[in-house]
């Protein structure tokens, strides 16, 4: 556990070393949220509700959707490594007493960890001020969401590190990163809450663990569901994650037999 | 006694794609590939004692690395056996992990970004060493590899010097049994290379550690290793002593004499003349051990002799010698 959070605390400090990056992040994210929330103010032109959903509310969902719960930069992953395969830097990671897709969620929850303070809260700030954020629904929906962002970081991270171990076969792991983003992108309602899917897609991508990532934590933050049905959908999210987590260990121990390291 | 590295007709295939010519060969390759098995490492049988420092030599893609990767558990072999400290490496990575130690000279297992110092903490916790433990290796090494100047230093503004030293002490950090060095004086200038010599010979000999090292520069290996195993195209072409080598391969002293003017008719008893011009002559001698003054009684010339030089030749000598004779590819 201590070199658990030791890598933790190492990608943190290592992303504080790339300082100059964040004002662009900064920049980046207000802009993405502004045009978020630019189309829902378009859509809802007019219309008070639209599915039982107000304005406010929407805002509020592009707002912390768009930024803490965002899949967006975890697809990244898929691009270290395939890198680290490529160059055949995983060979350096083997010769430690470390499992790789262990070691690779404590250094991903690190640089994670920094983007929340450092981009995604400045940019809720900013735009929370000029167009207002709701606050949780209640007590109970603020705790249980709480949860739900615990579960979020782990479907995200590991389906991100299973999708990133098949670069063990396909070599090209450009091609995988854009797979999972677009994947992600759709099915973690991260773009467009799953209310507004048609309904045969909604039926399919509310119970595949992507709408865990954003869609599910949102509705739990603005009361779209009561406490105890928030309970029984965090458990089955907690569900999910043992099952990524499982998936995750049985293709790396494939992968480990697949090893064939670049180079020299 | 038992040894500790153990390898048993060890074989290593890879299976490469053969790249087809022009935009349909491409295709056609695309759809079903065209491959060819890679012969990395064929047949090799070698055993490693505790305290032993063997050099691991070989001209590019011998197989050198293909072997060090198998023997720190990151590759299995396709067939035959490999067994480090009574472990299948691979099978037992995290635990053979825990007890080797290994230096890539072309990777590094420092962290960039991060002062120096934060990668020995890091290893530290990847490595559960106890911190007394620890602190006591820490600095013991960091005064020995003399890295006190740069601890606070991020690894990316190191020199490639100052880096190598880094990673030596950091993979001997955790006190291993064996120490796996592939190409560590890669790219270092003289003095680096030397501290890095002086140090793995005495870790070997006050510690001992066992050290194997593979290397292009055969001088790593006269200063490191009493005992060298040499591989060519997979192969095992010599495993023993230096001075086995010599006589294995033929390799001939080489006499050098001058005189002080220009000599008629000059002979050694035994040996035969090779070159030298005016005041010079040079003769190869047969290894039989002659000494200096045997070979002086053996003399006969029509000249003043004014100086004579002994020659033995270095491993560098006798392997160009070997390569060049094999047949070419």
């Amino acid at each position: 556990m201590s070199a658990f959070l030791a890598l933790i605390r190492a990608s943190f400090q290592r992303e504080v070393e790339h300082r100059s990056k964040m004002l662009v992040r900064i920049l980046g994210g207000l802009i993405e949220i502004l045009a978020r929330i630019s189309i829902w103010q378009a859509v809802f032109a007019g219309h008070g509700t639209m599915n039982g959903i107000s304005l406010p509310q929407m805002i509020t969902y592009a707002l912390i959707g768009g930024t803490i719960l965002s899949s967006w930069d975890a697809t990244m992953i898929v691009r270290d490594v395939g890198t680290t395969i490529r160059t055949g830097a995983i060979g350096a990671t083997l010769l430690r007493p470390v499992n790789y897709p262990v070691m690779l969620l404590a250094e991903q929850l690190g640089s994670r960890l920094f983007d929340w303070v450092m981009t995604s809260l400045p940019v809720i700030a900013i735009m929370g001020l000029i167009y207002g954020v709701q606050p949780p629904a209640s007590l109970g929906h603020a705790i249980l969401f709480l949860g739900f962002l615990a579960v979020s970081l782990a479907i995200l991270m590991l389906s991100a590190i299973l999708i990133g171990l098949f670069s063990f076969w396909v070599f090209d792991a450009h091609s995988l990163e854009w797979f999972l983003r677009g994947l992600l992108t759709v099915l973690s309602g991260g773009l467009v809450p799953i209310w507004f899917f048609p309904s045969g897609l909604a039926k399919v991508a509310h119970v595949l663990p992507f709408s865990w990532i954003t869609y599910h934590p949102m509705a739990i933050y603005l009361g779209e569901r009561d406490v105890v049905t928030g309970i029984i959908y965090l458990a089955a999210g907690m569900g999910w994650s043992v099952v990524l987590g499982g998936l995750v260990a049985f293709v790396w121990s494939l992968a480990c037999r697949q090893v064939v390291v670049q180079g020299g | 006694m038992a040894p500790i590295i153990r390898a048993e007709n060890v074989r290593k295939t890879f299976v490469q794609r053969v790249p087809q010519p022009g935009v349909i060969g491409a295709l056609r390759g695309f759809l079903s590939p065209v491959t060819r098995p890679v012969h990395a490492v064929e047949d090799i049988s070698f055993s490693i004692a505790a305290g032993e420092a063997v050099g691991y030599l070989g001209p590019n893609g011998a197989g050198k690395s293909t072997m060090i990767k198998m023997l720190t558990g990151i590759l299995s072999p396709s067939s035959g056996e490999v067994s480090v400290l009574g472990r299948h490496p691979q099978a037992k990575r995290m635990a053979n992990a825990r007890q080797i130690g290994a230096v890539f000279g072309q990777r590094t297992q420092l962290w960039w970004e991060l002062p120096l110092f934060e990668s020995f903490e890091l290893h530290r916790r990847l490595y559960r060493m106890p911190v007394e433990v620890f602190e006591r290796n820490r600095s013991e090494l960091t005064q020995m590899m003399g890295l006190t100047s740069f601890l606070q230093r991020p690894v990316r503004h190191l020199s490639l010097g100052q880096r190598m030293r880094a990673e030596i002490a950091m993979a001997l950090m955790h006190e291993p049994k064996i120490l796996f060095l592939d190409e560590p004086t890669i790219g270092l200038d003289v003095v680096a290379k030397d501290v890095v010599r002086k140090f793995l010979s005495r870790i070997n000999r006050e510690r001992g550690t066992t050290i194997i090292l593979t290397t292009h520069d055969l001088q790593d290996i006269e200063e490191i290793c009493p005992r060298l195993i040499m591989v060519d195209d997979g192969r095992l072409l010599f495993d023993g002593a230096i001075p086995e080598m010599r006589a294995r391969f033929g390799a001939r002293r080489r006499l050098t004499l001058e005189f002080s003017s220009e000599p008629e008719t000059v002979h050694v008893e035994g040996a035969e003349l090779c070159g030298g011009e005016g005041l010079v002559r040079e003769f190869l001698l047969p290894d039989d051990g002659r000494s200096l003054v045997q070979l002086l009684a053996a003399l006969k010339a029509d000249a003043d002799l004014r100086d004579i030089r002994l020659h033995e030749p270095g491993i560098e000598e006798i392997i160009r010698t070997h390569y060049q004779s094999r047949p070419a590819i």
